[in-house]
C-alpha cells in the first residue's frame, strides 16, 4: 500500500480510538468533537484539492530551464521581477526550493535575487492567496501580500549587503 | 464562494491544459494527487486536534488565552511559527481555526509569515544548501519582516 495512504489510515485509527475512549465517560464531548472534526475536514476538502491541482498546473507549465536564466548580477529590476515570478509559480514548501536555489546560484544568480526567489516561493502564490482569503478574509490576505512583497525585496537587498558572496557548497551535497 | 471560484479555476485550467498538452496535464494531476496524499495525515490530525481542543476547553478560556495576553500571544505565535515549517495548505486552515478560537489577526499574520519563511527545525537543510551564515542572516531578516508585518497589520486592520 502507498506509505502515505497507510499513515493517513493510522492517523484516522488513532483519532477514532481517542474518541471511543472519550465516549465512555463523556459521550457529548466525543460527539461534539467528531462533529467539529468533520466540519473542519469539509472546509479543507472544499478548497485544498483545487489549490493542489492549480499548483500542479503552474509547475507543469513553467519550464525549469527558464527558472535558471535571467537572474544574474546585471539583471536589475527585471531580475527582481523574474525572481518573484519564479517563486510564485512553483510548488512545494520552502525547503523544496533549496536545491533549485543552489543551481540558480551556480548559474550566477545574484544573492538578492536568490533570497527574493526563496521568499516568494515560501509565501506568495496565487492559489494560496485564494486559500488565505477563504480562511482569514480577503482584506487580511491582500494586506499581508502588500506588505510581504516589498518586505521580501528589501530582505533580498539587505542580505546582499550583509553577505555579498555566500560560501559555495558543492551541489552534490544537496542533491542526495 | 471561494471554494466555488477555486473549483471553477481548477476545472477550467485542467480542461484547457488537457486540450493543449496531455502529458503535462497528466504530470500536473500526478503532482496534485501525490501532494494531497502527503498532506492528508497532517490535515486529518490537525482538524481532529482542533476539534478536540474546541470541545474539551470552553470557548471563553481559549479566547482569554489569546486575548488577555496580547503581546505574549503575539510573540508566542510568531515564535511557534519560526520554530516550525508547515506547508501552506496546512498553515492556513490552522490559522483559520486559531482565529475562531480568538487569536488576533495581526498575531496570525506574523504567525503565517514565520511559519512559511522561517524554520529553525528545517534549517539544517538550508545550511547544507547555502551555508550557516546565509541561513542565519536570511532567517533573522525574515523573522524581523514577520514581526513588522504583524505590527503593521495591527495598525491597518
Amino acid at each position: 500500500m502507498n506509505p502515505k495512504l497507510r499513515s493517513s489510515l493510522q492517523v484516522f485509527a488513532v483519532i477514532l480510538l481517542i474518541h471511543t475512549v472519550l465516549w465512555f465517560p463523556f459521550p457529548d464531548v466525543a460527539v461534539q468533537s467528531l462533529r467539529q472534526w468533520a466540519a473542519g475536514m469539509w472546509d479543507i476538502l472544499a478548497i485544498v484539492p483545487s489549490v493542489l491541482v492549480l499548483i500542479g498546473l503552474f509547475d507543469a507549465w513553467v519550464p525549469k530551464a527558464i527558472v535558471e536564466r535571467g537572474l544574474g548580477p546585471e539583471s536589475g529590476l527585471r531580475g527582481v521581477l523574474f525572481a518573484l515570478l519564479l517563486g510564485t509559480g512553483a510548488a512545494g514548501p520552502i525547503y523544496a526550493a533549496f536545491p533549485i536555489g543552489v543551481s540558480l546560484r551556480e548559474k550566477g544568480a545574484r544573492t538578492a535575487n536568490l533570497v527574493i526567489f526563496l521568499g516568494a516561493w515560501a509565501t506568495i502564490k496565487i492559489p494560496m492567496l485564494m486559500m488565505e482569503s477563504a480562511f482569514l478574509g480577503t482584506r487580511f490576505a491582500m494586506l499581508r501580500l502588500a506588505m510581504t512583497l516589498p518586505g521580501i525585496v528589501g530582505c533580498g537587498f539587505a542580505m546582499e549587503l550583509l553577505e555579498p558572496k555566500p560560501a559555495a557548497v558543492p551541489s552534490s551535497l544537496v542533491r542526495d | 464562494m471561494f471554494p466555488i471560484v477555486l473549483l471553477i479555476a481548477a476545472v477550467g485550467g485542467v480542461s484547457l491544459s488537457g486540450l493543449k498538452d496531455r502529458t503535462r496535464t497528466r504530470a500536473a494531476m500526478r503532482y496534485a494527487v501525490r501532494a494531497g496524499l502527503g498532506l492528508l495525515p497532517s490535515l486529518l490530525a490537525l482538524t481532529a486536534g482542533v476539534g478536540l481542543t474546541m470541545s474539551l476547553v470552553p470557548g471563553s478560556t481559549l479566547a482569554r488565552l489569546f486575548q488577555a495576553h496580547g503581546a505574549v500571544g503575539f510573540f508566542l505565535l510568531a515564535g511557534l511559527g519560526a520554530l516550525l515549517t508547515i506547508p501552506a495548505p496546512v498553515a492556513y486552515p490552522l490559522a483559520g481555526s486559531l482565529h475562531q478560537m480568538g487569536a488576533s489577526l495581526p498575531a496570525l499574520a506574523s504567525f503565517i509569515t514565520t511559519l512559511t519563511m522561517v524554520g529553525i527545525l528545517t534549517s539544517p537543510l538550508e545550511v547544507k544548501a547555502f551555508g550557516r551564515r546565509f541561513t542565519f542572516i536570511r532567517q533573522f531578516l525574515s523573522l524581523i519582516l514577520a514581526l513588522l508585518i504583524g505590527a503593521l497589520m495591527g495598525v491597518l486592520l
